[in-house]
C-alpha cells in the first residue's frame, strides 16, 4: 500500500472513530443539535469502513495514488506526480478537531462567550400563549422567560418559574443565562435574566437551578426574584 | 533558495503515516496531562468549542457527499450527461442551477460533488451553478426556511428564486471571465466499480475534509475576536445593513440548513438584508472559500469568491425589493 492511501485510511479511521465515540457518548450535544447524534454514528461507521477497506486490500497495480482533482494547480500537480509521494496534502488538518476535542477538552461555551455573541431578544414578535395552566411552579427556558417578560410581561405574573442556566457576573444579584442553538455552537446565542434576592458565592459558570417570580424589566433585562438558588451539574444538553 | 523553499513546502504538509500514527500515540498518552490545564483560559475554550461543532456540525454532509461523489466518479458515465444536460453551455447553466434542488444537504456535500461532475464532462460553468444553487434551494433547507419563518411565506420563494438567479447568472458570468479551467482532460482512474468507489469517496474525503478544517478553524478565530455586537450596530442604514449581513454570512459559516433561524433571530434588520444573508451564506463562506481553493485551485477562488458575493447581493437586494 502506497504512502497516501495508507495517511488516508488512518486519517479517516481517526474521524470516524471520533465521531463514533461522540455520539455513542452523548457528548456530540455540547457542540451539535442532539438530533445529529444518528447521522454521526452513519458517518462514522462510513469513515472506518473506507478505511479499512482500503487498509487491509492488496495491493494492486491499479491503485494508482494521485490527484488529478486539480489539473490546473501546477503545484499540486508537481508534487502528486512524484514517485513514492505519501502527501495527503492538507487532508491531515481533519487530525485538528479530534486533538482540540482530546487536549483542550473545552467546557460548554460559558458566560465569557456572551460578550462575543450578545445577548439575543428573539422571541420578540412571536405571540406568547400564556403558561401551562398547572398550580405549583412551571420549568421555562431563559429565552422564552427573556421573550415574554419583555412583549406580554401578564403572561408571567403570578407563576412560579423555574430556570435552569450558568452563572453570570456573581454577587448579591447576578445574571442567570443559556445558549440556544439551531444547529451548532457557531450559531449560539445567549439569553440572560438577572436574578435579585438570592446572593450568590458561587464562580460565574456554575451551573444552578434558580425558582422565583418574575419582577419587570429594569433597563432592558428581565429580572426574577428568586426563593431558591440550588447549584446542580452542568446538563449533558447545555443548549435550550 | 528557491528550490529550498519549494522543498519545505513539499515536506511540510505531508507526514507520512507513520510520523501521524506516532504523533497520535504520544499525544494520547502525555498530551492531556501535560496541555490540558494551560488551555483552559475562556477565550481558548471559545474558539475549540466553536471550531469543533463546525467541524462536527459538517462532517455528515462531507460524508454524504464524498459518498455521492465517490459514485459520480465510477458510475455516471459522460454519455449519459451528455445526453441529458442541453448541449450548449449557457442553457446546460440554468438546468444545472435547478437541478440543484436534489441533493439534499448543505454546502458542504456540493463541492466534491461539483468537482466530480465537472470531471466527468459538466461543462464547468453548469458544474458550478450546481455547487452554488444546491445547498440553498434543495427541499431540506427550504422547509428549515419556511419553520424559522413562520408568517413568511415569500421569503422562502424569495431564497429559492435569488439563488437559482444568483447560480445562473455567475455560471453564465464564469463563461467569460472564468479562469481558463476546462473539463479535465486527464481521467482519474481510481479502478472500476464499488472499489473505485471506495478509493474516490476516501479520497476526496481527506481532501476536501483538510480544507474544510481550515475553514472551520478561521471561523471560530473571527467568532473569538470579533464581538457579534460589531456587526448588529450597523443594522440602521439599509444599504450598511446588506452589505453588514452578507459579510456576518461569509464570517460565520454556519450550515445551510441552520441559516435560516439564526436569520429569523436578526431581528434589528430589514427582511431584504436578511434574505442577503441567506443568499450569500449557502455560497460564499470562510469554510466554503477554503474548500473551493482545495478543490478548484487557489487562483479559482480569488476570483470565484468575489464574483458570487457581488451577484449574490446585487440579486438578493433586488428579489428583496420586489417581493418583500
Amino acid at each position: 500500500m502506497r504512502g497516501a492511501s495508507a495517511s488516508r485510511s488512518l486519517i479517516s479511521f481517526v474521524v470516524g472513530l471520533t465521531a463514533l465515540r461522540l455520539a455513542i457518548s452523548g457528548k456530540h450535544r455540547q457542540f451539535v443539535r442532539s438530533g445529529l447524534g444518528p447521522f454521526l454514528i452513519v458517518s462514522g461507521v462510513v469513515l472506518c469502513a473506507l478505511a479499512v477497506v482500503v487498509a487491509l486490500r492488496p495491493t494492486a497495480s491499479s491503485t494508482r495514488d494521485h490527484d488529478h482533482m486539480h489539473p490546473h494547480d501546477r503545484e499540486f500537480d508537481a508534487r502528486d506526480s512524484e514517485p513514492h509521494q505519501s502527501s495527503v496534502g492538507p487532508g491531515w488538518l481533519l487530525l485538528l478537531p479530534v486533538l482540540a476535542l482530546f487536549l483542550i477538552a473545552p467546557a460548554p461555551l460559558g458566560s465569557w462567550g456572551l460578550q462575543q455573541v450578545g445577548t439575543s431578544t428573539s422571541g420578540r414578535g412571536k405571540d406568547w400563549a400564556s403558561l401551562p395552566a398547572a398550580t405549583g411552579p412551571v420549568s421555562v427556558r431563559i429565552r422564552e422567560v427573556v421573550g415574554r417578560g419583555l412583549d406580554a410581561p401578564a403572561s408571567l405574573q403570578g407563576r412560579e418559574l423555574i430556570l435552569e442556566g450558568f452563572i453570570v457576573s456573581p454577587g448579591a444579584t447576578f445574571g442567570l443565562a443559556r445558549y440556544s442553538i439551531a444547529c451548532c455552537a457557531a450559531d449560539a446565542q445567549g439569553a440572560q435574566v438577572l436574578i435579585e434576592g438570592q446572593p450568590t458565592s458561587l464562580p460565574h459558570d456554575s451551573w444552578v437551578s434558580v425558582v422565583g417570580t418574575f419582577a419587570g424589566v429594569r433597563s432592558g433585562q428581565v429580572v426574577i426574584r428568586a426563593t431558591s438558588v440550588e447549584p446542580r451539574p452542568s446538563p449533558p444538553e447545555p443548549f435550550e | 533558495m528557491k528550490s529550498h523553499a519549494a522543498a519545505r513546502r513539499r515536506a511540510l504538509p505531508a507526514p507520512s503515516p507513520a510520523v501521524i500514527a506516532s504523533v497520535m500515540v504520544l499525544v494520547a498518552l502525555l498530551g492531556r496531562r501535560l496541555f490540558s490545564d494551560r488551555l483552559k483560559s475562556p477565550a481558548v475554550s471559545h474558539w475549540s468549542n466553536v471550531f469543533i461543532a463546525v467541524s462536527v456540525q459538517a462532517l455528515p454532509f462531507l460524508v454524504l457527499g464524498v459518498v455521492v461523489s465517490g459514485a459520480i466518479a465510477t458510475f455516471l458515465k459522460p454519455s449519459l450527461i451528455r445526453r441529458v444536460l442541453p448541449e450548449r453551455t449557457a442553457f446546460a447553466v440554468p438546468v444545472a442551477a435547478l437541478s440543484g434542488a436534489v441533493l439534499p444537504g448543505c454546502e458542504c456535500s456540493s463541492v466534491p460533488v461539483a468537482a466530480r461532475l465537472s470531471q466527468r464532462g459538466v461543462p464547468l460553468p453548469a458544474a458550478l451553478a450546481f455547487l452554488l444553487s444546491a445547498p440553498a434551494v434543495n427541499p431540506v433547507v427550504l422547509v428549515a426556511t419556511a419553520v424559522a419563518f413562520p408568517h413568511r411565506p415569500m421569503l422562502v420563494f424569495g431564497r429559492f428564486l435569488a439563488s437559482v438567479l444568483t447560480a445562473t447568472i455567475v455560471g453564465w458570468l464564469w463563461m467569460r471571465v472564468g479562469v481558463p479551467v476546462t473539463s479535465s482532460g486527464e481521467e482519474h482512474e481510481h479502478g472500476a466499480g464499488w472499489r473505485g468507489m471506495v478509493d474516490a469517496s476516501l479520497h476526496d474525503f481527506v481532501h476536501a475534509g483538510g480544507y474544510l478544517v481550515i475553514g472551520a478553524a478561521a471561523a471560530a478565530t473571527l467568532q473569538t475576536v470579533v464581538p457579534r455586537s460589531v456587526l448588529d450596530q450597523v443594522g440602521r442604514n439599509p444599504i450598511v445593513a446588506v452589505l453588514a449581513l452578507a459579510l456576518l454570512a461569509i464570517v460565520l459559516s454556519i450550515c445551510s440548513e441552520a441559516d435560516a433561524f439564526v436569520a429569523s433571530g436578526l431581528t434589528q434588520f430589514s427582511l431584504t438584508a436578511r434574505l442577503v444573508f441567506l443568499v450569500v451564506g449557502p455560497m460564499v463562506d470562510l469554510k466554503l472559500i477554503a474548500l473551493q481553493a482545495g478543490t478548484f485551485g487557489r487562483r479559482f477562488a480569488l476570483r470565484f469568491a468575489p464574483l458570487t458575493v457581488a451577484v449574490a447581493i446585487l440579486v438578493g437586494s433586488i428579489v428583496g425589493t420586489v417581493l418583500l
